[in-house]
């Protein structure tokens, strides 16, 4: 059995009556979720971020969202993102937008120069903390200084807000060209439901069809039943964050080098460039982003204490066995 | 069963233990004088002691060149071409010619940059290739990172590959500690990345580079200009843009095209200067080299600093795939005048797709 710590999910299934609320809303399948089941779910996640229901549109996953922002917006503008960059609407926006312009992140420190490279009206797209980096690495000020030009729209995925306990969500009411995505993948541990939202600005708000809400019924229910589970949620993502720390001063031990991070991921290089392909020879998944980015460097999602244990004990075999052609 | 060509330089890496930085033209007699013994047969045993897949026949070099290292391993072969006593860069040649007459799907080989060039001569962009490093200098991307990487590529030959790069190191430079690199060429090579994919990451890939390559060339054709002369430095990236416009690239060297003709190819620095006197409005069009990531002052000299000066940065163009560009902290440039050098330098686009740019930073 593959240990896959390579897709930032959450280790741990939902609570019981999590996934009775989801069987619950199988049994209504022949028939379409209706506008009161969605407003209730639209309720509950504005109730969680403190902001108005008109100001939150759901959807089945952060990727499907992204493309109705692009279709609604990004005609005639430059996307910006940063490199790498794990959109899987890239394709699209490279069809819809007027460029994509990615921007390079640099280890050790990953500063960002947020300076605008575009010219004309553009769409900002990143993440809080940071994919693959784990870190926050865009200033208050710095996105302020952003959203100062009304002609660039910037949308933020919080994916990561539960283990950070950081958001910009305060900004929202004042800045009409800011979005938040938030995702119940994560820390809620639905990532097999795909239940994520935005938290529109006016312009935003505007611009998308917010009425419109493609989701299913199982994932509706689970959603607002999860949300009624925050106190456990909080638990797990502690619990998460402890582990992370644990893995991090563990890996650091063997000899790889580990960023800080503030998801439930670490950024770590290391010696051997090839240590991807080892550890899934050893039935251990981790994502290798050399294909985009530089090599040597991995993203490992935090997952369980037995499966930490069995990594740190094929990196350690790995690095202290294995022959190969680094001389 | 599938037909894979296994050859061995026997002298690669003998120059590098004996302090003599390479083997290339008739060295690897003064190495054994100096007491080197051959290792690449070492490290090809090695590959294929995890190689797991069942379904190859090999074709394969006579004695040292290949045989030896599959003798007793269990896998089936047949030995093709002669050599004397002594092996040289011809007779490599001649095996792998022999190999692909006979039609093998892949072609394994160990060695180093020399023995890599001399592979790339033969089988082009045909036939994938799985280079295990075993020579001084290994600067070419298309050398498997380890053992472990080399027999993955071949127990999953088949599903995905990629263009990589291989590098001219003037080995007379390198002995005398500066090291000079060119690009020579790009081979085919099975991709391995597409395994440590997760679930969700199948957006961290750039899909295929040969596509990528078109659109690069797509966006950078669409937007050329009228009565404008585009310089394009050498590399396969910039030979696709010569394909879409229906003309011939020469691969190592610069031409130059104007309202969608060639109007000269093969240029030196000179000649590149009169066309400029001639048309006056005037775009480079560069691609980094692998690893080091030059665009300027390695590999297309004569894209002088005479010539940058004449069409300055603002004329200058990058274009890559990400897969190469991604993995580089910045561009390069080393015209051998500090303030040309200087005047390249700082951010610049590099175009990766169709309507797809990175922003690099340039130093000198």
């Amino acid at each position: 059995m593959l240990i896959d710590l390579s897709s930032n999910e959450n280790p741990y299934a939902p609570s019981r009556k999590v996934t009775e609320a989801a069987i619950q809303g199988l049994k209504g399948m022949n028939r379409y979720v209706v506008p009161e089941e969605l407003h209730m779910l639209r309720k509950a996640l504005g109730e969680y971020c403190g902001v108005g229901t008109e100001r939150i549109l759901p959807g089945p996953g952060t990727g499907y969202l992204l493309e109705r922002v692009l279709c609604s917006l990004a005609a005639g503008r430059e996307l910006v993102v940063l490199n790498p960059a794990f959109l899987s609407c890239l394709e699209l926006a490279a069809r819809l937008c007027k460029r994509v312009v990615r921007l390079q992140l640099k280890p050790p420190s990953f500063k960002v120069d947020w300076t605008p490279p575009a010219s004309g009206p553009a769409l900002v797209i990143l993440e809080s903390p940071n994919n693959p980096t784990g870190q926050c690495l865009i200033s208050r000020e710095a996105l302020k200084s952003l959203l100062k030009n009304e002609d660039c729209l910037v949308l933020i995925d919080e994916a990561g807000y539960e283990y950070a306990g950081k958001t910009f969500m305060d900004l929202i009411p004042d800045h009409p060209n800011l979005a938040l995505c938030r995702t119940l993948d994560k820390a809620f541990g639905l990532a097999g439901l795909r239940v994520s939202w935005l938290v529109c600005g006016d312009s935003f708000m505007k611009a998308l069809h917010i009425e419109n809400v493609c989701l299913c019924r199982p994932a509706v229910r689970a959603a607002l039943a999860a949300l009624e589970e925050q106190r456990a949620v909080l638990e797990n993502v502690k619990g998460v964050v402890e582990e992370r720390e644990r893995l991090k001063a563990v890996l650091s031990q063997l000899g790889l080098e580990v960023f800080p991070s503030e998801a439930n991921y670490l950024l770590v290089r290391s010696p051997r460039p090839d240590l991807g392909l080892l550890l899934r020879k050893r039935g251990i998944l981790i994502a290798d982003l050399s294909g985009q980015w530089f090599s040597g460097y991995f993203r490992i999602s935090i997952g369980r204490p037995e499966e930490h244990q069995a990594l740190a004990t094929a990196v350690e075999d790995i690095l202290r066995t294995e022959e190969g052609f680094m001389d | 069963m599938i037909k894979a060509g296994l050859v061995v330089n026997p002298i690669a890496g003998m120059g590098g233990n004996v302090g003599l930085k390479g083997t290339d033209g008739g060295l690897f007699r003064k190495a054994i004088e100096l007491g080197a013994r051959p290792s690449s047969g070492e490290r090809m045993r090695e590959v294929l002691s995890l190689v797991t897949r069942k379904d190859l026949y090999f074709l394969c070099g006579p004695g040292a060149m290949g045989e030896d290292c599959l003798k007793g391993t269990g896998f089936e072969f047949r030995v093709v071409g002669k050599i004397g006593a002594e092996t040289s860069a011809q007779d490599t040649k001649a095996v792998v010619r022999e190999m692909l007459r006979e039609g093998i799907r892949l072609l394994i080989f160990v060695g180093g940059d020399g023995t890599a060039r001399d592979v790339l001569d033969v089988v082009g962009l045909d036939t994938p290739v799985i280079a295990v490093p075993a020579g001084v200098k290994m600067f070419s991307a298309a050398f498997a990172i380890s053992a472990h990487a080399a027999a993955e590529m071949i127990n999953t030959f088949g599903q995905a590959f990629t263009e990589k790069e291989i590098l001219d190191i003037d080995e007379e430079a390198f002995r005398d500690n500066r090291l000079v690199a060119k690009p020579y060429g790009v081979v085919k090579v099975p991709d391995i990345q597409h395994l440590l994919q997760g679930k969700k990451t199948g957006s961290a890939v750039q899909g295929d580079v040969v596509d990528k390559k078109k659109e690069v060339a797509r966006i950078i054709v669409e937007n050329m200009l009228e009565d404008v002369l585009y310089i394009l430095g050498p590399g396969t990236t910039l030979k696709a843009v010569t394909d879409a416009l229906g003309l011939e690239k020469t691969l190592l060297g610069i031409d130059a095209v104007i309202n969608g003709k060639l109007a000269g190819k093969d240029l030196n620095e000179k000649q590149l200067l009169s066309f400029i006197e001639k048309y006056r409005k005037v775009k480079i069009i560069v691609t980094p080299i692998g690893g080091s990531g030059y665009i300027f002052g390695r590999g297309s000299r004569q894209i002088s600093s005479k010539v940058l000066a004449f069409a300055g940065k603002e004329n200058v163009m990058v274009a890559s795939t990400l897969d190469k560009v991604g993995g580089l902290d910045c561009l390069r440039v080393d015209t051998g005048d500090y303030e040309v050098d200087r005047s390249i330098s700082g951010k610049i686009p590099v175009i990766i797709g169709y309507k797809e740019e990175i922003i690099m930073e340039v130093k000198c």
